[in-house]
């Protein structure tokens, strides 16, 4: 018997005893019991963050087209707006005049006829101008 | 050896469809499954138990987040462990302070009952790897630890499998002098 140090260069032998050894202290060194807990609430906590930038997005997606929509859609109510004229006081009463004038009738009956008529003009062209009672 | 890392990519697959499916709270299973062993990898390349605990905790986010980059990769397992990889040696990287410590102190370590007797060497093996340059303590944890073939370890460390094997090989001859350097001298025939 003779004390020797038997070494990895020496034999095989030496090489799987400390590889054996090194599996075996493959545990030693563990995590620390919070990393589970915090690492599932990170998890969460940047779930939520995620959900939170993706309704951002699709709200300021939305917020761009009503904005970009909502102006055409202006601009055609403003077009539409000035097709609707209301006959004013004015230009019915002249009217209503010049009806009476021609048919020799009173102011009254020409007034009758100036509304008869924009009654079946606004049937056909809702928004009308005074201009076609005539 | 193969169909033990091929066996964990499976469940690494699995758990990360379940989180594809169900979303981060199904994340745990996939804790259980890898997190102490990334911890340890990390451990061998930041040498520091909060810093390998960032690492593993800021990977295991990102998978949450993006199923993904692990469901649809080869091998999971060996991206996980990519993952890790490079997130340790950013870590590392961006870290002020230098650790050269030899010893176990900053860690946490398991003291299991029936293990008691073992506790010396596990320790002197864990001091021994921390001496190890930084290269060639990932190659020993790898393919000891892990299970994986050089050919693998090659594939993770973006190097070639000569290289791989004689990292280990100088590795080997490292830790068993620093082991023997620590021993009594063994009666032996």
């Amino acid at each position: 018997m003779s004390n020797t140090r038997r070494t990895f260069e020496d034999d095989d032998f030496a090489l799987s005893e400390l590889e054996r050894a090194i599996y075996a202290a493959r545990n030693y060194v563990v995590p620390s019991d919070d990393l589970r807990p915090q690492t599932l609430e990170a998890a969460r906590e940047h779930g939520r963050d995620r959900t939170r930038v993706r309704w951002s997005r699709i709200a300021a997606v939305f917020g761009l087209f009503f904005w970009c929509f909502g102006g055409m859609l202006a601009s055609s109510a403003s077009g539409i707006r000035e097709g609707f004229v209301a006959p004013f006081g004015d230009e019915v009463h002249s009217i209503a005049t010049e009806i009476s004038l021609q048919e020799n009738d009173s102011f009254e009956w020409g007034l009758v006829e100036v509304f008869s008529r924009y009654r079946s003009l606004s049937g056909m062209h809702r928004f009308t101008s005074p201009e076609n009672f005539r | 050896m193969m169909a033990v890392s091929d066996s964990l990519s499976d469940r690494v697959r699995e758990m990360t469809n379940r989180i594809s499916e169900s979303g981060a709270p199904a994340l745990s299973g996939l804790f259980d499954l890898t997190a102490h062993r990334l911890h340890r990898y990390a451990v061998t390349i930041t040498r520091n138990q909060h810093d390998a605990e960032d690492v593993v905790q800021a990977v295991l986010v990102q998978v949450a987040g993006k199923p993904g980059l692990l469901s649809q990769a080869d091998h999971p397992w060996h991206y996980l462990l990519q993952m890790v990889r490079n997130r340790a040696i950013l870590v590392t990287r961006n870290r002020k302070r230098t650790f050269s410590v030899t010893n176990l102190y900053d860690l946490i370590t398991r003291r299991s009952v029936d293990e008691v007797d073992l506790e010396e060497t596990h320790r002197e093996v864990w001091t021994a790897l921390r001496k190890l340059p930084s290269n060639q303590r990932e190659v020993v944890v790898l393919k000891i630890w892990e299970e994986l073939t050089f050919a693998q370890i090659a594939s993770i460390l973006e190097l070639t499998p000569s290289t791989v094997a004689s990292r280990y090989r100088y590795a080997m001859t490292k830790l068993s002098r620093h082991l023997q350097a620590n021993r009594p001298e063994v009666p032996h025939e």
